[in-house]
């Protein structure tokens, strides 16, 4: 009988440990001596700070080789600046210059217009090739037509079969159409493909609304134009809006269109892969080079920093972008 | 028949959405492929641009003989092959294992993970030729002062110095490759049921079982698409030799992208129909190859079996 008791009460401390551990399942696994896992977490944690060091110190080294004169520079490497020379800055606005040359014609471009050149490019191109890719997505999505099949499969086959060997094809089609040297061509025309990731990501945000919304503003009179504009672009902003920065800030730091269709319209990464052999006296001290590649990143590290939880948060392949 | 005018509407109004980027495709896309194949197998002898009426020829398989004929004899690409082949293992089989463990490590809810999160992307925002930039001077004025500092002799810098310049460029695309898809793996662990890891830690899972048994098989799919991307980048990618070098490399530090992606910006016209006929050919040897990938992928997917 007694025995009977102590089993009792046993079992009843067993259910009360079971309960508390299914109150905090963790809890469990701490208790448990993982020796692996701290092993690994010790081991993860040391590489983590290794490498994030390793990013760190390179770049914290060159914004501070900004502010240093070159004599700063060469006798006091790791230090910091005996006198901060913020007008390096001034140095790269002024006489970073790339120059543009053809047998007729001759221009000289300065970081700021190449600046401006780049502002103008990324945005206009970046939403031409939002809006393209946007306005299929939401037409295959939206309505039932046969063709809307052959729009995704026509995605998903480029997207699935590479062929290579197609830039030299790219750029003698681009002679022919005019494409090169034309700004409006290669920022506008070019760039209204809707081919790629977005494609799907759109179609699965366009789904996701509510076909009740646009129903009861059709019952109202509201035609295709103000279903789209007033109903599905305010809705997925959000998706829009992240593609079009995630565009931006690609197109922002490809300097490959000075290099094949945009020539006479140097930007910013164009300017500063011409600048590492440049022989301007002013600026071919790498403090100067140093402070034009710093220049280059402020507006994108801005964006990053009030736009980065969107950013790291939003991409999944198991979700698409989320809302 | 007012069912039949808002079908018009409609049609209309989905014409009207598709028309352009739709003719950018079959321009853009359709004609510049199709363009490839006929350039593989023609030939400019005139000199003037096709363009401003330079005349063409039709030379049958030309061109096709000349690359294989390139590839037989000349050691450059030789070189260019290695090379790529050579970074393509090199840099998958170093980044990609400490990625994910890094991503398991920040899914985990790991002190400093948000910090090792922002840190880790950061910089692939970042333009490659700002990255290349601040590593090269580094490599070349820092690290060379700073070792200097403490051997009391002069080191060259990395990169202009011939026996370091090859290990130093294939480990920058290592150290910045890192973070790359750090957040992709991230945002796949952390969309995997909460009800699945908190079962399996009721059965006391490690911390290297939920890894391996749970986590790895979910992420799977992930897993196979970014390396049957980074496989079919194998042959176009230059690997940061633009950034490093511009439009002159050595030529022992080629990649067959970047030899191509060169010889099309300075060999002119003249030379497209080869480089044409080059990617048919890499497109003959890696599309079966790649299709074989994404079956055995899909076949292999844990999660589907």
């Amino acid at each position: 009988m007694e025995e009977k008791v102590e089993t009792v009460e046993e079992v009843t401390e067993t259910v009360e440990e079971v309960t508390e551990t299914e109150k905090n399942p963790v809890e469990k696994m701490k208790k448990s001596r993982d020796v692996g896992g701290i092993i690994a977490r010790i081991l993860i944690y040391t590489f983590c700070i290794g490498h994030m060091l390793s990013l760190l110190i390179p770049f914290a080294w060159g914004f501070i080789t900004t502010l240093k004169s070159p004599v700063d520079f060469r006798y006091n490497m790791f230090g910091l600046p005996k006198e901060w020379k913020f007008e390096n800055y001034l140095t790269v606005l002024k006489h970073f210059t790339i120059e543009y040359k053809t047998v007729k014609y001759s221009q000289t471009f300065t970081y700021v217009d190449m600046m401006w050149n780049s502002i103008s490019y990324a945005c206009l191109a970046a939403f031409t090739s939002t809006m393209a890719q946007y306005f299929v997505a939401y037409a295959a999505a939206k309505f039932n037509f046969k063709f809307s099949k052959v729009l995704d499969a026509i995605v998903l086959f480029t997207m699935t079969i590479p062929i290579y060997g197609t830039a030299a094809s790219e750029l003698q089609m681009s002679f022919r159409l005019g494409v090169i040297g034309n700004f409006w061509m290669v920022a506008v025309v070019t760039q209204m493909s809707f081919l790629g990731m977005s494609y799907f990501i759109i179609q699965a945000c366009v789904r996701g609304i509510p076909a009740a919304f646009a129903e009861s503003a059709e019952i109202d009179g509201a035609s295709n134009f103000t279903v789209l504009f007033h109903i599905y672009i305010p809705l997925t902003m959000n998706i829009i809006a992240t593609l079009f920065f995630m565009d931006v800030i690609g197109l922002w730091n490809s300097y490959g269109v000075n290099l094949i269709q945009l020539p006479n319209r140097p930007v910013v990464a164009y300017g500063l892969w011409k600048f590492r052999e440049t022989n301007i006296a002013e600026v071919s001290h790498v403090t100067i080079k140093l402070a034009g590649c710093f220049i280059q990143v402020l507006p994108v590290f801005v964006i990053f920093m009030i736009f980065h939880e969107k950013f790291m948060g939003s991409i999944s392949l198991a979700e698409g972008i989320k809302e | 028949m007012l069912k039949l005018k808002k079908r018009t509407r409609n049609l209309i109004f989905y014409i009207l959405l598709i028309i352009l980027p739709f003719c950018h495709f079959l321009v853009f896309w359709v004609g510049v492929k199709f363009n490839a194949i006929l350039l593989a197998f023609q030939s400019f002898d005139s000199g003037v641009p096709s363009w401003a009426g330079g005349e063409t020829s039709w030379v049958g398989w030309a061109n096709f003989k000349e690359v294989f004929h390139s590839i037989k004899h000349l050691q450059n690409w030789k070189i260019a092959i290695s090379n790529s082949l050579l970074l393509f293992f090199w840099n998958n089989l170093l980044t990609v294992p400490p990625t994910l463990l890094v991503a398991y490590f920040v899914h985990k809810k790991a002190r400093l993970g948000k910090v090792f999160k922002i840190v880790e992307y950061a910089p692939s925002m970042f333009a490659i030729i700002v990255k290349v930039l601040i590593y090269q001077y580094f490599l070349e004025e820092a690290l060379p002062y700073f070792i200097g500092k403490i051997t009391n002799e002069t080191t060259m810098g990395f990169i202009s110095n011939v026996a370091t310049r090859k290990p130093s460029i294939w480990i920058y695309g290592i150290w910045i490759g890192l973070g790359g898809s750090l957040i992709l793996y991230v945002n796949q662990m952390n969309a995997i049921s909460t009800s699945i890891i908190e079962a399996a830690q009721l059965d006391g899972v490690t911390f290297w079982q939920e890894f391996w048994k749970i986590t790895m098989p979910m992420c799977w799919s992930l897993f196979a698409l970014q390396f049957i991307v980074s496989f079919t980048g194998l042959f176009g990618n230059q690997f940061n030799l633009l950034d490093f070098y511009g439009l002159d490399a050595d030529s022992e530090l080629h990649t067959v992208g970047y030899y191509m992606y060169t010889r099309m910006l300075l060999g002119g016209e003249a030379g497209y129909p080869v480089l044409s006929a080059m990617g048919l050919i890499i497109t003959a040897v890696m599309l079966p190859i790649i299709l074989w990938l994404r079956w055995w992928a899909d076949k292999v997917d844990p999660m589907k079996n």
